[in-house]
């Protein structure tokens, strides 16, 4: 196992004189699915922002497969997709044209593309939509094709905000396979979502964030065992995460 | 009752007004006006030179039926209509007849202005056709400019939109063939097809199922319609530009394959797609028609000994060349940018790439246009090959120029 995600006393924020963020560490290493979880402020968005590359640390190092953001923009940029929380597309590209951008921006081989969109298309029934303009999609249409694009690119790396939002019983399903599948080829995942009860079952760390800082991480055994230390009953990860974050008064 | 309808209309009127005016104002100290008085002039020159050596065989008729078909066809409609209307004016639908009126007015009076205007230039032109008659000409343009103007709205009117556009094709083409036959003849037999075409498509109208008031139409109307005059502005200034205008243009999107699937190509493959999708390919498709237009009168006019056309040929390279450096603006904040592995040079590089190659596409087919001088005008000639090779190159150095000054200052 390698490490693919190295974050490392982390802050950071938009303006220079206060973080948002403070003393982030997290470390994924390859095969491993993440879960950032915390309440809406609690500075998960920020954190993904400055693993993208998007803001720039006030403090603190990030680096993906081994490289910074200013060492070598290219390889830290091919290192991970990202999966916005809101699909943020090329409005007037078709899917399959949105499909064959990335693949060229990740210098996908041409082969490879051709093979994997046939499939992905196919897999989240999309098949009848290839041609259409994504200006004309449905929300939830838009994010199966910011999640096609991201598999397609096969980084190391996966980061998805809130990838559930918007998608049909389907399309969640046939997320989650996708995700287990990528798990099983050596590729991590960083996802940060508000639906514990389905994430709990799928990730195998968690990071728990508030008020800017980490306030509990680890598997769901030792999110269990924090959030009971002071007596609590919690027996999952939704009930664990009241408990953490307010001693249980849900 | 109607007076706080009218009263909004009037309101909205006024906020549209002021809302451009600062526009206008950065416009006209562009230096634009000048341009244009430049392009005015030489056109005078021009056409002046045209009516008074009218070569054997002109197609006197067929000019005056392309520019006027227009004219007399397109009907915009300014309603000043939002989607918050839905919600608001709706529940006062069966009182909008008084702001409706309004907006009828307007329109009508200003297609009146632009179709006197273009007539009386056209006029000279008419005089020395065989059927001139100007009373009936007059007449018939009045008549054909308000039945449009109805059928334009009826079309509105109609439920699905494939009925309008094919509708809307065949009333275009209609009209055409009949302002072409009133400059050949204006006989009883012209009288008897214009009534049949008029009764003809009032019948179509009648059958076709139709909404009563169209305010997803309208309302869209309304978006391009401002969206068209910010990008106009955006030459100018930069202001604020929402989401693109998109449309399929099957025909122009064939040449979207032939981008190379190679990482070095990422950028240019999106912009072209842009340039096809969005108004900017149909504002310079347009151009290139109206440019490619005036071009072939000026070639065939050989005004100023040919040089009349190269004056011409340079402006419209210019003003349509403009219209490509606004593609690097659409997806100047999209996220992407700062998210695919790629260095801000390569992207810059793919950018200028575009521009140029999307320069020398159509500086050549506008070059095309002028072929009717070429022999016998050698210097002119090259005067205009040279300007199509070398004004692309000096577009791609300031376009360079402008992106390191754009990256500078978000530094």
């Amino acid at each position: 196992m390698s490490t693919v995600l190295s974050v490392e006393q982390l802050s950071g924020g938009y303006s220079p004189r206060k973080s948002i963020i403070q003393n982030i560490n997290l470390h994924i290493e390859s095969g491993e699915m993440i879960g950032l979880i915390g309440v809406n402020g609690a500075g998960k968005s920020t954190t993904i922002k400055h693993i993208l590359g998007l803001m720039t640390p006030h403090k603190g190092t990030i680096m993906i497969n081994g490289t910074t953001l200013q060492d070598d923009v290219e390889k830290y940029r091919s290192g991970y997709t990202y999966v916005p929380e809101t699909p943020v597309l090329f409005e007037e590209l078709t899917v399959e044209e949105h499909l064959r951008l990335t693949a060229m921006a990740y210098s996908v081989p041409q082969k490879q593309y051709e093979q994997q969109v046939e499939q992905l298309l196919q897999r989240y029934h999309m098949e009848k939509k290839r041609k259409a303009v994504t200006a004309h999609l449905s929300k939830g249409m838009k994010q199966k094709v910011m999640i096609m694009s991201a598999l397609l690119a096969k980084p190391s790396l996966f980061i998805i905000d809130e990838p559930f939002l918007g998608l049909d019983p389907l399309g969640i399903r046939s997320l989650l396979q996708e995700l287990e599948e990528v798990k099983k080829n050596g590729s991590s995942i960083l996802m940060s979502s508000h639906i514990l009860a389905t994430i709990e079952h799928y990730c195998d760390r968690f990071l728990m964030l508030d008020g800017g800082q980490v306030v509990a991480q680890g598997t769901l055994k030792q999110m269990l065992d924090q959030a009971n230390q002071g007596g609590g009953q919690a027996r999952n990860l939704e009930e664990a995460f009241y408990e953490l974050l307010n001693g249980g008064e849900a | 009752m109607s007076s706080d309808v009218v009263q909004l209309w009037q309101k909205r009127n006024r906020a549209f007004i002021k809302e451009v005016l600062p526009y206008i104002s950065y416009m006209m100290r562009s230096g634009f006006p000048a341009f244009l008085s430049l392009i005015g002039i030489v056109s005078i020159i021009q056409y002046v030179n045209l009516i008074n050596n009218v070569p054997e065989n002109f197609p006197l008729e067929l000019i005056g039926a392309l520019v006027l078909t227009p004219l007399i066809s397109y009907s915009p409609l300014r309603t000043w209509l939002k989607e918050a209307d839905t919600i608001f004016l709706m529940p006062m639908e069966h009182r909008l007849h008084s702001y409706m009126k309004k907006s009828h007015m307007r329109s009508l009076r200003n297609g009146f202005i632009y179709l006197t205007i273009i007539t009386l230039i056209y006029w000279p032109l008419y005089r020395q056709t065989d059927a001139y008659e100007p009373i009936i000409m007059v007449a018939v343009l009045i008549i054909l400019k308000v039945m449009n103007h109805l059928m334009a709205w009826q079309e509105r009117q109609f439920v699905w939109s494939t009925n309008r556009n094919i509708m809307r094709l065949f009333r275009w083409a209609l009209m055409f063939i009949l302002l072409f036959g009133w400059l050949l003849s204006s006989g009883w037999g012209m009288l008897c097809l214009t009534v049949i075409v008029i009764a003809m498509l009032a019948t179509l109208y009648r059958v076709t199922r139709k909404q009563q008031f169209p305010w997803d139409r309208l309302i869209t109307e309304e978006q391009v319609t401002m969206r068209r005059l910010y990008s106009f502005f955006s030459w100018f200034i930069d202001v604020r530009v929402g989401p693109p205008i998109v449309k399929q243009r099957k025909y122009l999107s064939w040449i979207i394959p032939f981008v190379p699937y190679r990482k070095q190509y990422t950028f240019v493959y999106l912009h072209l797609i842009t340039f096809v999708r969005t108004e900017i390919g149909g504002i310079c498709i347009r151009l290139l028609i109206l440019g490619g237009l005036v071009n072939y009168l000026a070639a065939t006019g050989n005004g100023i000994d040919g040089w009349g056309t190269v004056i011409s040929y340079i402006l419209f390279g210019i003003i349509i060349t403009l219209q490509i450096g606004s593609l690097r603006k659409v997806h100047r904040y999209a996220i992407w940018k700062d998210i695919f592995p790629m260095q801000l040079k390569l992207q810059q590089q793919q950018i200028i790439m575009i521009d140029r190659l999307l320069s020398y596409i159509l500086l050549f087919l506008l070059l095309m246009t002028t072929t009717p001088m070429w022999s016998g005008h050698g210097s002119q000639v090259i005067v205009m090959i040279m300007f199509a090779i070398l004004y692309p190159v000096v577009r791609a150095f300031n376009l360079r120029r402008k992106l390191e000054k754009e990256v500078d200052d978000l530094d």
